[in-house]
């Protein structure tokens, strides 16, 4: 396991630079100058400001020297400032953050009590109401986008029958979660069925496979309670693939749903980096995709822990 | 399945009783609080409070900051604010202002004029302001050496006890208007900052103030709650809360009572704002201009080709048909119906023929594809409108792409020039402004070359002290824009104020929401 630890991580090291190299370059290959971005030319008061800035903002330094001296602070927790702003980067990402979580987190626990639920009594019945619920939501939620659910969800229960809110996380007066409720319902609603379409159909595919296998016939013959067979042997038996698909989801929690954020005005990292990416704020960029890659590195090396501790047979080198 | 079913019913009630419990409850606007909606950059709600020498008119601007006058609506007549009165040398040359005893800050201290005369160099030394400000300060007397990479002062600026005077190159008569925009900042509180990046100072999160109200609660990217600020030396303000949103849908938040004051210049918003009976509105004479900017290389570098442009477009139907009443055809920066308007220029009404009659005679290369760009492309009317546009100059035989900008737009415009024709907009503080773009050297003057006519006839109109003067000047101004041709002006857009019935004491008539005028903010109620 110590061995198969260490191959990872030695893996994990040289790409984490490469990808560091790539979002730096292929950022400062952008035909688009910072300096423009942040200041019009019908608002800039001196030519000779401008310079000073460009100066102060290290965009005059040689590029090699600019990367190098960008991953040195990186690796020291110095992100650097937002060029739109102008306010530090672990500051906009330390508030805007919370705002991601708890709207990711919230879907991804709801979305995952009820696929992994549906899903389960899916496989088991096969054909039965709770399999032909899981199917409908499954094309559902794979074929609408996720942004037309939001905006459905929205002209309904915001717009025509005023329900709810049309957006942002907190509005004036609202101090406690309590309070805060109803601005989270739509969008956790939105990001949950669009999560939940994926995850019942592996849930259910997963379950159903596992059914056909012997262990399974054999514990039915030798009259486990039903109950018991799919709950010890069945479910457990079907998580791995499923639980990759929840590795695979953990960059949402830095990430976000850019496109849900826009919808609900969430002021989380989706709409952070709409406006970075809009106001050509490359140093905002590079540092979200940055952490965005480093998460995904991290997960996908998660996944490799977590297959290899379900199924030896990875960690040897002899599984699929 | 019968059992499932009822279930399933038991389970929607549940969640739609939990939902309504959960429903927020519309707020109308009461004396203890108002909701106004602005657009902020950023993503999420609301992210800052924008330096207002950069751009003002919100309603935290008006609520917040103070010049040394307060404008009208029309922003050309001011009254006495922060100083007591001025006084103007027989040239022209020499500005006295005095300033107002007893001013204090809202963290206590007193306002004294080494904040006015900090304020006045530090917007030289800022990287980023607005133009107006920017072009009547470097009429002043040792400007040239103040400026991002020094802590000069500008040596025609002086005080003597309450009065501060300032000495210009030339008389400026835009410079009294323009003092009643510019907000004083305080001196004690951002000398030692950096003044290069003024605008994203952590000072506009809790700025302080001279205004009736102040920040009480910051939620950035959620809101802001402005309180009565104490240290006000005027009438108290009534409305003891106002908050500050994004709205995500202007009309649905009206419609529900969670806004009550906006100002739009959408026609999709303004349309549907006319079935919310609970808002009044007033629309807004502004000087927004809509304009296409003209590449004059290539297919259009003869001016022949370019007047074929005036003809080609029917704007007397398009303009109307899109934005009904809140749009203005126009066919100069001065439009028919403002003063010293140019009569002798021609109407330009819609003529295929004569439109390529003209194309003919400047031998128009009808080959090269004809770059129409713009960087509005999340508004449907305007891309409703250049659609139209695009339509209008195949029928002539152009080949046209429209297409919207995939860069930053200001790069495109006057660095990249890969257009033909690109859709530009320019909220003017006078009619000078529209005249001043074509010598600026960091925009037209990219494209153009240098315009040193432009640039002669500018300089005159700001140092014109008589109507007569400046009468000739914009004539003479009129006359060269129609011998070039370089801008195809299409249409004012006015902005529209929208407020719910329940706020009174508002004013009779409402300005420019990007520049401050005397909107009576502390005396507005709700009842």
């Amino acid at each position: 396991m110590v061995s198969f630890l260490i191959r990872r991580v030695a893996i994990l090291v040289p790409m984490a630079f490469t990808i560091s190299a790539l979002i730096f370059f292929a950022s400062r290959l952008s035909p688009i100058d910072p300096i423009n971005a942040m200041v019009p030319p019908d608002m800039a008061s001196d030519s000779a400001n401008l310079e000073q800035l460009r100066e102060e903002l290290g965009l005059n330094d040689n590029i090699i020297l600019q990367y190098f001296h960008w991953l040195k602070n990186i690796a020291t927790g110095d992100f650097g400032y937002s060029l739109q702003s102008g306010e530090k980067i672990s500051d906009i990402l330390a508030l805007r953050m919370p705002a991601t979580l708890e709207l990711v987190l919230s879907a991804l626990i709801l979305s995952t009590l009820l696929a992994l639920t549906l899903g389960l009594f899916a496989g088991a019945k096969k054909g039965g109401v709770a399999d032909k619920l899981s199917r409908v939501l499954g094309v559902i939620g794979i074929a609408i986008p996720d942004f037309f659910i939001g905006l459905a969800l929205l002209n309904v229960f915001a717009f025509r029958v005023e329900w709810l809110p049309t957006g942002n996380r907190v509005a004036p007066g609202q101090v406690t979660l309590w309070d805060r409720l109803p601005n989270l319902i739509l969008p956790v609603s939105t990001l949950t069925i669009a999560m939940l379409a994926v995850l019942i159909r592996y849930t259910r595919n997963s379950v159903l496979d596992t059914l056909n296998r012997d262990f399974v016939k054999t514990a039915r013959s030798k009259g486990v309670p039903e109950w018991r067979v799919l709950y010890s042997h069945v479910f457990r038996n079907s998580l791995g693939p499923v639980m990759v698909l929840l590795a695979f989801r953990l960059p949402l929690l830095v990430g976000g749903s850019i496109l849900v954020e826009t919808v609900f005005q969430w002021p989380g990292i989706g709409t952070t980096i709409i406006a970075a990416v809009t106001a050509s704020d490359y140093p905002v960029i590079m540092v979200v995709s940055m952490i965005i890659a480093m998460v995904i590195l991290v997960a996908s090396f998660l996944v490799d822990i977590i297959k290899s501790i379900l199924d030896p047979r990875v960690r040897l080198g002899g599984g699929n | 399945m019968r059992k499932f079913t009822k279930s399933l019913g038991a389970l929607g009630l549940a969640a739609a009783l939990a939902v309504s419990v959960l429903a927020v409850p519309s707020q109308a606007a009461t004396n203890n609080s108002i909701t106004v909606a602005e657009v902020t950059a950023g993503g999420g709600g609301v992210q800052t409070i924008f330096s207002p020498w950069i751009n003002s008119g919100s309603i935290s601007h008006h609520a917040m900051f103070r010049a040394l006058f307060k404008a009208d609506a029309n922003l050309t007549s001011v009254k006495p604010d922060l100083a007591s009165g001025y006084k103007y040398s027989k040239d022209g040359k020499t500005l006295t202002v005095t300033l107002k005893s007893g001013i204090k800050w809202s963290d206590g201290k007193d306002l004294t004029v080494d904040d006015v005369v900090w304020s006045m160099n530090s917007l030289l030394r800022v990287a980023k302001s607005n133009a107006i400000y920017v072009n009547a300060f470097k009429q002043i007397v040792g400007s040239e050496a103040v400026n991002g990479t020094n802590t000069t002062t500008m040596s025609g600026i002086t005080t003597k006890g309450n009065d501060i005077t300032i000495s210009l190159k030339a008389p400026v008569n835009t410079l009294i208007p323009v003092l009643a925009q510019f907000m004083i900042l305080p001196k004690h509180v951002l000398a030692n900052e950096d003044i290069l990046k003024l605008d994203t100072n952590n000072y506009w999160k809790n700025p302080v103030v001279l205004g009736p109200y102040k920040v009480g609660t910051f939620s950035q990217g959620n809101f802001i709650t402005l309180v009565p600020n104490d240290k006000y030396e005027g009438s108290k303000p009534i409305i003891k809360e106002i908050n500050i949103i994004v709205s995500s849908n202007l009309v649905a938040d009206a419609k529900s009572g969670k806004l009550d004051y906006f100002t739009t210049n959408d026609p999709d918003t303004i349309r549907a704002m006319s079935s919310v009976s609970t808002f009044k509105s007033a629309p807004l004479d502004v000087l927004f201009y809509r304009y296409l900017v003209i590449n004059p290389t290539g297919p259009f570098s003869n001016v022949k080709a370019r007047e074929a442009l005036k003809y080609a477009i029917d704007w007397n139907k398009l303009v109307p048909a899109i934005y009904g009443q809140q749009g203005k055809v126009i066919n100069s920066g001065v439009a028919s119906g403002m003063s010293f308007h140019d009569s002798s220029i021609p109407k330009y009404k819609y003529d295929k023929a004569k439109a390529a009659a003209l194309l003919k005679e400047a031998n128009f290369d009808f080959s090269k594809t004809i770059r129409l760009r713009t960087y509005n492309q999340s508004q449907p009317a305007v891309m409703l409108i250049l659609t139209a546009v695009a339509q209008q100059l195949t029928e002539i035989g152009m080949k046209v792409e429209f297409l919207p900008w995939t860069g930053d737009a200001t790069t495109e415009l006057w660095t990249n020039r890969n257009y033909e024709l690109a859709l530009k907009g320019l909220s003017a503080f006078n009619v000078g402004e529209w005249f001043a773009e074509y010598s600026n050297p960091a925009t037209f003057e990219k494209l153009l070359g240098a315009q040193p006519k432009y640039a002669a006839l500018n300089s005159q109109l700001i140092q014109s002290t008589t109507l007569r003067d400046t009468g000739k000047i914009l004539t003479d101004l009129q006359k060269l824009e129609q011998q070039d041709l370089y801008k195809l002006p299409m249409h004012f857009l006015k902005q529209v104020v929208f407020i719910s019935k329940n706020i009174s004491g508002t004013p009779t008539k409402w300005g420019n929401p990007l520049y401050v005028y005397q909107n009576n903010i502390a005396s507005w109620s709700a009842n």
